[in-house]
C-alpha cells in the first residue's frame, strides 16, 4: 500500500507523508479553497455549476491522491523516469487551477447577467457609440458618419504601403484620408454633435497626426548639437512629462480663449492631447535614434553628407522602423487619455457613459463595465498589432 | 569642409531669437485677451485667506498636495506587491495561472485609468456591505479607497510587465545553477532571480511611480481633497484660473523633480554595488 494514497482521502496529508513539505502545505490550501468555493455551489447552484463544482472536487482529490504516490514511487526509486512525478504535479494542478477559474467564470457570468439594467445599457449603445447624433432631429446629418470610411481606408492602405517601404506614399495616402474624412465629418465634430466612440477616435487620430511632426521635431531636437535647440526641446519633453495630463488640458482650456476667442474647448482638447503626446513621441524619437550604432552617422558624414542629410536620408529611415512599436503603444496611451477630456464636458465615450450613468442613476456598474470592455477591444486590437510588429522585426534579425 | 559650427554664436542667437518671438507672441496674445476680458492676475490671491480650508489659499494647497503625496505612497506599495506577484505569475509553469496573470494585465493595461476609477466608485463600492462601505468611508473617505484601489491595480499591471521583462533578462543559467544548488523553485526566485532582476528593473519602476504620482490627480473627479481638487477649487471661488493652475503645475514639478532625485540617488548606490 503506498502512503501517497492518504491524499485521496485528505488532499496533502499524503504529500506530508512522503515528505514532500512544500507540495503538502500547496495541496492542503488548495483543497481548504476548493471545498470553500465548491461545497455552496454543489449544494445550491445552477445545474452545470454544479457539475463544474463536482468534477473540480473529483480532480482534487484525484489529483493530489495520484501527485503523493507518483511521489513516493521516485522517493522508493520504483519508477525510474524522474521527470515523471513532476510531471504528473504539473498536469494535474492545471487541471484543477482550470476548473476552479472555470467555476469562477461561470459563477461572475451568471451573476453579470443577473444585473437588473442591461436592457437601459443596451437602449443608450447609439449614444455611447455616436452620441447626440443619434437623435431623430439630427437624422440629416447621419450619412456624414461615412466620413469614416475614407479616413480609415487611408489610414488602412497607407499603412500598408508604409510597411511595404513605400514610406512617403503611404503618409501621403493616409494624410489625404484624414483630410477627407475629417471634411466631411467636421460640421458635427465642430458642434459637437457627434460624441461617444466616434468621437475618442477622431480626439485620437487628430492628437497623433499633429503629435507626431512635433514629436519628431522635439525629439531630434533633444540630440540636437545647437545648444539653444537641445535645452529648449529639453524643456519642453521634461516639462509635459513631469505634470499630469488634466493640468495641461486645464492650461490650455483656461489660456486657448483669449487668444482664440470664445467656444473653443475642442480646439483646446485637441492641441493638449497632442502636444502632451509629442513629448512622449519625442523620448521615442530620441530612444530611437540614440539605438542606432554611431557608425551610420560617422559613415554618411564622412561620404560628404551635411549633418541634416545624414539625419534625414540615412538615421531616420532605419530609426523609425525601431520607433513604430513604441510608437503604437503611446497611441495607445493616447486614446485612453481621450478620456480625461470629459472632464472639460466633451461627450466622448467615457463622457457619453458618464452622462448615461448620471441620467440613469441604478446602472453604473453595467454603463462602466461596457464602457470598459469597449475600451478594452480598441485597445487589446492595438496592443496585439504592436507585438506582431515586434515579433516580425525580431525575425528579420 | 564643413563650416557649419553648431555652437558658432550667430547661428545660437537666431535660434534663441526665433524661440524668444514664439514665446513673446503667445504671451502677448494671452495679455491681449487677459485685458479684453478685464481681468487682472493676481498673485497674491495665494497668501488671501482660503474659504476652502483654514489658513491662506497656500495652506490649501499645501494640504493638496500632502493627500496626493499619502495617496501615491500607499498605491506605490500596493502596486508594487501586486505588480511582482502577478509578473511571477505570468511566468508561472501552471497554464492556467499564467493565463489568469495574462488577462488581468491586457485588461487593467488597455483600459482608461479614469474608467477604472469610476467602475471602483461608482460600480464596485457599492456592491460592498454596507459595514464595510461606512466603515471605509469613514476612516478614509470613499473616493480615496476607490482611487487607491485602482491606481494600485492599475500601475500594478504595468510593474507586472516591467518585472517580467527584469526576470526574462536574468540568464537561464541562474535559474538551472539555482536549481543545481538544490534550491527549491521559490528558493531560487527569491533568493537568486529577484534580487538581481529588481536592479534591472529599477528605472523602469521609477517611471512607474512617477506616472502613479501623475496619475493621482485623477482623483479629483471623486472629489478627493488633493493638489489637483484645491487648486481647481480655489479657481472657481477666487477666479483667478491661471494663478491656479500655476499653483497646480509647480506643485506637480516639485513632486516629480523629488521623485527623480530619489530614484537617480537609488539607482546611482545600486548602478555602484555592480562594479564592485
Amino acid at each position: 500500500m503506498n502512503i501517497g494514497a492518504l491524499s485521496f482521502v485528505i488532499p496533502g496529508v499524503g504529500q506530508f507523508a512522503v515528505q514532500t513539505l512544500f507540495l503538502g502545505i500547496q495541496y492542503l490550501l488548495a483543497a481548504i479553497t476548493v471545498w470553500l468555493v465548491a461545497l455552496p455551489i454543489l449544494l445550491s447552484g445552477p445545474l452545470e455549476g454544479r457539475i463544474i463544482a463536482l468534477a473540480l472536487l473529483v480532480s482534487l482529490h484525484v489529483g493530489a491522491g495520484i501527485t503523493a504516490i507518483a511521489w513516493k514511487q521516485r522517493a522508493d526509486g520504483l519508477e525510474k523516469n524522474l521527470a515523471k512525478a513532476p510531471r504528473t504535479y504539473r498536469l494535474w494542478s492545471n487541471v484543477i487551477a482550470g476548473l476552479l477559474v472555470l467555476l469562477l467564470v461561470d459563477l461572475f457570468a451568471r451573476w453579470l447577467l443577473s444585473l437588473p439594467s442591461w436592457s437601459a445599457v443596451a437602449s443608450n449603445l447609439t449614444f455611447i457609440l455616436i452620441g447626440k447624433l443619434r437623435a431623430p432631429s439630427n437624422a440629416e446629418d447621419l450619412w456624414r458618419l461615412w466620413g469614416f470610411v475614407p479616413l480609415m481606408i487611408g489610414l488602412v492602405v497607407g499603412w500598408n504601403l508604409f510597411r511595404a517601404k513605400k514610406g512617403l506614399l503611404g503618409l501621403v495616402l493616409g494624410f489625404v484620408g484624414v483630410i477627407i474624412g475629417t471634411v466631411i465629418l467636421w460640421p458635427i465634430i465642430n458642434n459637437q454633435v457627434l460624441g461617444g466612440l466616434a468621437m475618442s477616435v477622431m480626439l485620437a487620430l487628430w492628437g497623433i497626426v499633429l503629435a507626431l511632426p512635433l514629436g519628431m521635431l522635439v525629439g531630434i531636437g533633444r540630440i540636437s548639437e545647437i545648444p539653444v535647440v537641445r535645452i529648449s526641446s529639453t524643456i519642453w519633453i521634461e516639462l509635459f512629462r513631469s505634470i499630469p495630463f488634466v493640468a495641461v488640458i486645464f492650461w490650455f482650456y483656461i489660456c486657448l480663449p483669449y487668444v482664440l476667442g470664445q467656444g473653443t474647448q475642442l480646439y483646446a482638447v485637441v492641441l493638449a492631447l497632442a502636444i502632451f503626446t509629442s513629448s512622449y513621441i519625442g523620448e521615442i524619437v530620441r530612444a530611437g535614434l540614440q539605438s542606432l550604432p554611431k557608425g551610420q552617422t560617422e559613415a554618411s558624414r564622412s561620404l560628404g553628407l551635411s549633418g541634416s542629410q545624414a539625419m534625414i536620408q540615412v538615421v531616420l529611415p532605419q530609426a523609425i522602423q525601431n520607433m513604430i512599436p513604441p510608437l503604437v503603444g503611446q497611441f495607445i496611451s493616447l486614446f485612453k487619455d481621450t478620456s480625461l477630456t470629459s472632464i472639460v464636458s466633451i461627450l466622448e465615450l467615457f463622457g457619453a457613459g458618464r452622462s448615461v450613468a448620471n441620467r440613469l442613476g441604478n446602472a453604473t456598474f453595467e454603463i462602466y463595465l461596457t464602457i470598459a470592455v469597449i475600451y478594452f477591444i480598441v485597445n487589446y486590437s492595438l496592443s496585439r498589432l504592436a507585438a506582431s510588429l515586434e515579433g516580425a522585426k525580431a525575425k528579420e534579425r | 569642409m564643413n563650416s557649419f559650427n553648431p555652437k558658432n554664436p550667430v547661428i545660437q542667437s537666431l535660434f534663441g531669437a526665433f524661440l524668444i518671438a514664439l514665446v513673446g507672441v503667445l504671451v502677448w496674445q494671452i495679455s491681449q485677451g487677459l485685458k479684453a476680458n478685464n481681468i487682472v492676475l493676481d498673485w497674491g490671491v495665494l497668501g488671501q485667506p482660503s474659504q476652502i480650508t483654514s489658513g491662506s489659499n497656500l495652506t490649501t494647497i499645501l494640504l493638496g498636495m500632502w493627500l496626493t503625496i499619502r495617496i501615491a505612497l500607499v498605491s506605490i506599495i500596493l502596486a508594487l506587491l501586486l505588480g511582482i506577484v502577478v509578473g511571477v505569475s505570468r511566468l508561472s509553469s501552471n497554464t492556467v495561472v499564467r493565463l489568469v496573470a495574462t488577462a488581468y494585465v491586457e485588461f487593467f493595461r488597455n483600459t482608461p485609468l479614469l474608467v477604472q476609477i469610476f467602475f471602483w466608485y461608482f460600480g464596485v463600492f457599492n456592491l460592498l456591505p454596507k459595514v464595510v462601505q461606512d466603515s471605509l468611508d469613514t476612516q478614509f473617505g470613499a473616493p480615496t479607497v476607490a482611487v487607491v484601489a485602482a491606481l494600485s491595480i492599475y500601475t500594478s499591471s504595468y510593474i507586472a510587465e516591467t518585472i517580467r521583462a527584469g526576470i526574462q533578462s536574468i540568464p537561464k543559467g541562474q535559474f538551472e545553477a539555482g536549481d543545481s544548488l538544490g534550491l527549491s523553485g521559490f528558493q531560487t526566485l527569491g533568493l537568486i532571480i529577484l534580487p538581481q532582476a529588481l536592479r534591472v528593473v529599477i528605472p523602469p519602476l521609477g517611471n512607474q511611480f512617477l506616472n502613479l504620482t501623475k496619475n493621482s490627480s485623477l482623483a479629483s473627479q471623486l472629489g478627493a481633497q488633493e493638489l489637483f481638487y484645491y487648486g481647481i477649487q480655489m479657481q472657481s471661488y477666487s477666479g483667478q484660473g491661471f494663478v491656479s493652475i500655476s499653483a497646480i503645475t509647480l506643485g506637480y514639478l516639485v513632486m516629480s523633480l523629488s521623485i527623480t532625485a530619489i530614484l537617480t540617488l537609488i539607482n546611482n548606490r545600486f548602478a555602484l554595488a555592480v562594479r564592485k
